[in-house]
Order: C-alpha cells, then sequence, then structure tokens
C-alpha cells in the first residue's frame, strides 16, 4: 500500500513501512470506517458490541486521537487484553497513516 | 494511562519491530533541513496532543537556529511570516494528517516551488513517522514530558538520545 512514488523515492523506509502495514491486522470493517473518516465515504455498520466498539475507537482514532475516551477504550478492554490492545491500536495507526500517505502522496508526486 | 506498563512499544511483536526499523529509517533521511523537518515534527505533536513530543526540540534544528519564537508561529502558521517555504511543507503536514480527503489542487506546485521530488517524499514520510505517536496518545502511554523543554538528538542509526533541559533557551 506504499505508493510507488515513495517506495521508489525512498526504498529502505518505504520497504519497513509495507512490511509493518503487513504485519498489521485491522479488521475489514475498521479499513472501511477510516475511508470514511477520511473521505466521506459511507460508514460501515454492525450490531456485534466488539466491532461497535472497535469502530468508535478507530472513528475517533483517525478524527482527533487526543480526544479518545476513557469509555471508547474500556470499552475495546471489555474484550481484549492489554496485548491485544495495543496490537489493534498500532494495526489502526498501520491503516490510517497508510491511507493519508497514499491519498496524498497521489496528489502531490 | 489505559494499558498496563510493557504492553506496548516493547519490540514483542513483528509489528512493533517493523515500526521502530521505519522510524528509524525515516530519521536517517537528511534531505530536508532541519528547521523545516522540526516545524512539520512539532505541528504533527500539536494536533495529536502529544505532551511528550511537545516538550522536546531536534538539536540539529536548534544548531540551525530554531527558537521557541519560530515554534510559537506553528498554531497559526497560516497567519504567521513563516518562510514560504515552511508554510508549504506545513500545508503538507496538515493534507496527510487533517484533510488528507479533500487536499488544495493548488499543494503539488506550491511543494515544487521549494522542493524536490525526493523532499516531498520524505516529507511524507516524516508526517507518518512523527505521527506514530497516535497509537501512544490513544492510550495515553506516551513517555511523560520532563519539566520544561528538553534536547533530543538523532543518532546515525536514526534513534534518538535526549539530553539536557532547555532552560536557556526559552
Amino acid at each position: 500500500m506504499v505508493p510507488a512514488a515513495i517506495a521508489r523515492l525512498h526504498p529502505e523506509a518505504a520497504s519497513w513501512l509495507e512490511r509493518a502495514q503487513r504485519e498489521a491486522a485491522a479488521p475489514e470493517l475498521c479499513r472501511q470506517q477510516l475511508l470514511a473518516t477520511l473521505t466521506g465515504a459511507e460508514p460501515p455498520s454492525s450490531d456485534d458490541p466488539l466491532t461497535r466498539a472497535q469502530l468508535a475507537f478507530t472513528e475517533q482514532f483517525a478524527f482527533s486521537v487526543g480526544a479518545i475516551t476513557d469509555e471508547q477504550v474500556e470499552a475495546l478492554r471489555e474484550h481484549m487484553a492489554d496485548g491485544e490492545l495495543w496490537d489493534f491500536v498500532a494495526s489502526i495507526y498501520e491503516l490510517d497513516m497508510g491511507l493519508r500517505l497514499d491519498l496524498v502522496a497521489k496528489a502531490v508526486l | 494511562m489505559r494499558v498496563a506498563p510493557g504492553s506496548a512499544r516493547t519490540g514483542r511483536t513483528a509489528l512493533d519491530r517493523a515500526m521502530g526499523e521505519f522510524e528509524r529509517a525515516v530519521v536517517r533521511i537528511r534531505g530536508v533541513d532541519p528547521i523545516t523537518t522540526e516545524l512539520v515534527r512539532l505541528r504533527c505533536a500539536r494536533v495529536h496532543d502529544c505532551r511528550r513530543c511537545r516538550s522536546v526540540r531536534d538539536d540539529a534544528a536548534l544548531q540551525e537556529g530554531f527558537d521557541e519564537a519560530l515554534g510559537a508561529k506553528i498554531d497559526d502558521y497560516e497567519r504567521s511570516d513563516l518562510a514560504p517555504r515552511h508554510k508549504a511543507a506545513l500545508r503538507l503536514a496538515d493534507a496527510m494528517i487533517l484533510t488528507p480527503g479533500a487536499i488544495d489542487p493548488g499543494l503539488r506546485a506550491e511543494l515544487r516551488e521549494h522542493f524536490s521530488s525526493s523532499e516531498i517524499a520524505e516529507l511524507c514520510l516524516d508526517v507518518v513517522k512523527w505521527s506514530v505517536q497516535k497509537a501512544l496518545v490513544a492510550l495515553r502511554i506516551e513517555p511523560p514530558p520532563g519539566d520544561g523543554l528538553i534536547r533530543m538528538h538523532a543518532n546515525p542509526d536514526g534513534s534518538f538520545t535526549f539530553g539536557e533541559p532547555l532552560a536557556d533557551r526559552q
């Protein structure tokens, strides 16, 4: 998912970013939520409590990470141990910044 | 703090290790001047509300003349007297962290007045690297800020060493 221009100009950093993106394991619905937040596409929905908590967290992560509430984190912690929570958040970061890099690099490079 | 200490960024997983290697690889790219890079880093820190990142200053930028008067112009940079080159870099940072779905069509040409393709790509990667704090801020596990500002020094391998307070540079 690293834009070709970035990979051509800075191959080492791009290679590690691609590696990180491959290791990230965010649910597909979270990717759809990120796209919705970043581009105005139709947001996904779910009746599953964990998925709903993940989508709410993902939306806030993309929109204003500093405003994530204790309640939003607690909703995830009901389903995830600390290590799993970190893995989820790190994966959302990779997905979020990967989508942003793709959108912007295409426009400016 | 929303997770137990040691749950995050310990190199425990392949993802953590790849993230760390990516960050160090980006820091080793030195095409863009240190002051522009520092302005972009601090813009990310302020938008993401990373208390630690806001409290450190890059040694190379300080040596090139970065000071707090310059840093104070970041928040309202559009109405500041920052150099056009610095404003262009901050607009690119904002395009990535605030409005990636609504990029000003004039940004590409503006960037090319001041930066090469390699430098534009470097700035994009800088924003990705300096946004890694989003994951830490989300769980409020970023390292706590010290008292006042402190120096940070980029090592040849891309890691950082944090040094003495900057009280004399306020």
